[in-house]
């Protein structure tokens, strides 16, 4: 499957249409888009899972179904059952996070983008979330186009990293990433890793200058 | 609850304190003072009063209980109904807004006549005074909830291409519900006050008098008494409206306040 896709490094720079992107079998149409924000951006009055159901029912679909697809969501992103029915103050930032997951995978997209989506959670938790951002990939197979400014998650999970220089973005360097997935946790402590994460931070020292 | 209970005793008795003084201090200066029955009567001289009109006064809390709620009701649906225009229509907005400002700036014993002299004395009359006295808190408070939703929320609902039907009525209504009860909570006292000041100037009707109606007529007539037990019933009346409301929007809330009061429990 080709991959070339490219993004400007935010979605403010108006990739709201998914009409540039190009996906394996030529141009698609309308290929169903997801996003993940930095913030949650959950809805404060609804329950966890009717914040999941929330981009279903947006597109006309609020059955039982929706209901059943939000449950499996809330499963698929590691929250329990008994989550489905808290409100979202009453969950730690990590928890929230993954129900920002499980609201963007509940709609089964083609493309998922995620804007710094773990930039504001403790690095722990971060590395975690990006094991589960994997398993979600594998489970699902859709093209993720991921913003950070952590270099060694953006090696972690991608098979491409693309360096941007700042303002005007363009393109400074394009990384291919050789490790074979799975990828597991014990991957980032390896000489190899290490290599490539010196080799994008000098690059991204020099544009600096 | 029985900790709750306690609670709520042991901040009640400062305001009994405060209040057995307070009538001490009225039977006090009433007796030294030497003021007249029919300017300042004592105060179980009120209570008494009230217990023997209780009849007419019950008729006439319900006169104004009715009117005040009548006028409550129509300011909130048709405040409710303004704001939601002008939070989509921004000219609309911005070439009604100072207009709403204006209308709560007029003072409404000024306008209360004039509604009398063109309406004529009546229900109906009263109750308009009553609305128009309470609208400016509804559309000011749900104005302000519907347009301040937060940036990711409403960039949420575009990248999900929701319609603008859907946005108003599944983001910015559910966020500004909180806002409308606030506004709904000012507004409840002012539709009494609205309500009562209406009946001094459109009270009298073939339908019987209101609290309104009622003071200043038994003053005329010499009757203070009378008017402080009218007068007491207006307060009590305005209470009662201001609790109701009160507990509506706490039911009403519950989506909204309920996570907060469990992880505090907790």
């Amino acid at each position: 499957m080709r991959k070339d896709v490219l993004l400007a490094n935010d979605r403010r720079l108006g990739i709201t249409d998914a009409r540039q992107l190009r996906l394996s079998d030529g141009p698609m149409d309308r290929p169903k888009i997801a996003y993940v924000f930095q913030d949650s951006t959950l809805l404060p009055w609804r329950t966890v899972v009717e914040n999941i159901v929330l981009p279903l029912e947006l597109a006309g679909k609020s059955g039982r179904q929706s209901y059943q697809a939000a449950e499996e969501a809330l499963r698929l992103v590691g929250l329990r059952d008994d989550d489905a029915a808290k409100f979202p103050r009453m969950l730690s930032g990590g928890m929230r996070m993954r129900v920002s997951l499980a609201r963007a995978v509940v709609t089964h997209p083609q493309v998922m983008l995620f804007d710094e989506p773990f930039a504001a959670l403790d690095d722990l938790l971060r590395s975690r979330l990006n094991e589960e951002i994997l398993r979600l990939w594998k489970d699902q197979q859709w093209t993720g186009v991921f913003v950070t400014h952590h270099v060694s998650e953006a090696i972690f999970l991608s098979k491409r990293v693309i360096v941007l220089t700042d303002r005007p973005a363009r393109i400074a360097e394009v990384f291919d990433i050789p490790f074979e997935y799975p990828r597991s946790a014990s991957l980032r402590t390896t000489p190899a890793f290490n290599q490539i994460v010196e080799k994008i931070v000098a690059q991204l020292r020099g544009g600096e200058r | 609850m029985t900790k709750r209970l306690a609670l709520a005793t042991s901040n009640l008795w400062p305001m009994l304190v405060a209040l057995f003084v307070l009538l001490a201090a009225w039977s006090a200066a009433k007796y030294f003072g030497g003021i007249r029955d029919y300017f300042v009567p004592y105060p179980w001289k009120v209570i008494e009063t009230a217990i023997r009109i209780r009849g007419e006064l019950a008729e006439a809390t319900w006169l104004t209980a009715r009117a005040a709620v009548c006028g409550f009701a129509m300011s909130t649906v048709i405040g409710a109904v303004i704001a939601i225009l002008f939070s989509q229509f921004r000219l609309l907005r911005l070439g009604c807004f100072p207009y709403a400002v204006i209308l709560q700036t007029v003072p409404i014993v000024a306008i209360a006549p004039l509604i009398t002299y063109t309406r004529g004395p009546g229900f109906g009359s009263v109750v308009l005074i009553a609305f128009i006295v309470s609208l400016f808190p509804i559309i000011a408070n749900f104005t302000a909830g519907l347009s301040r939703v937060p940036a990711g929320l409403l960039e949420l609902f575009q990248l999900n291409n929701a319609s603008r039907w859907q946005t108003i009525c599944k983001l910015q209504i559910p966020h500004a519900i909180p806002d409308l009860v606030t506004g709904m909570r000012t507004s409840a006292g002012l539709a009494v006050i609205g309500a009562i000041v209406g009946e001094f100037f459109a009270g009298n009707s073939s339908q019987g008098h209101g609290l309104g109606f009622m003071v200043p007529q038994r003053m005329d007539r010499l009757r203070a008494d009378e008017a402080f037990a009218a007068v007491g019933m207006a307060t009590l009346l305005g209470i009662a409206m201001f609790m109701s409301v009160s507990w509506m929007g706490g039911t009403l809330l519950s989506r909204w306040t309920q996570a907060d009061r469990r992880s505090g429990g907790i």
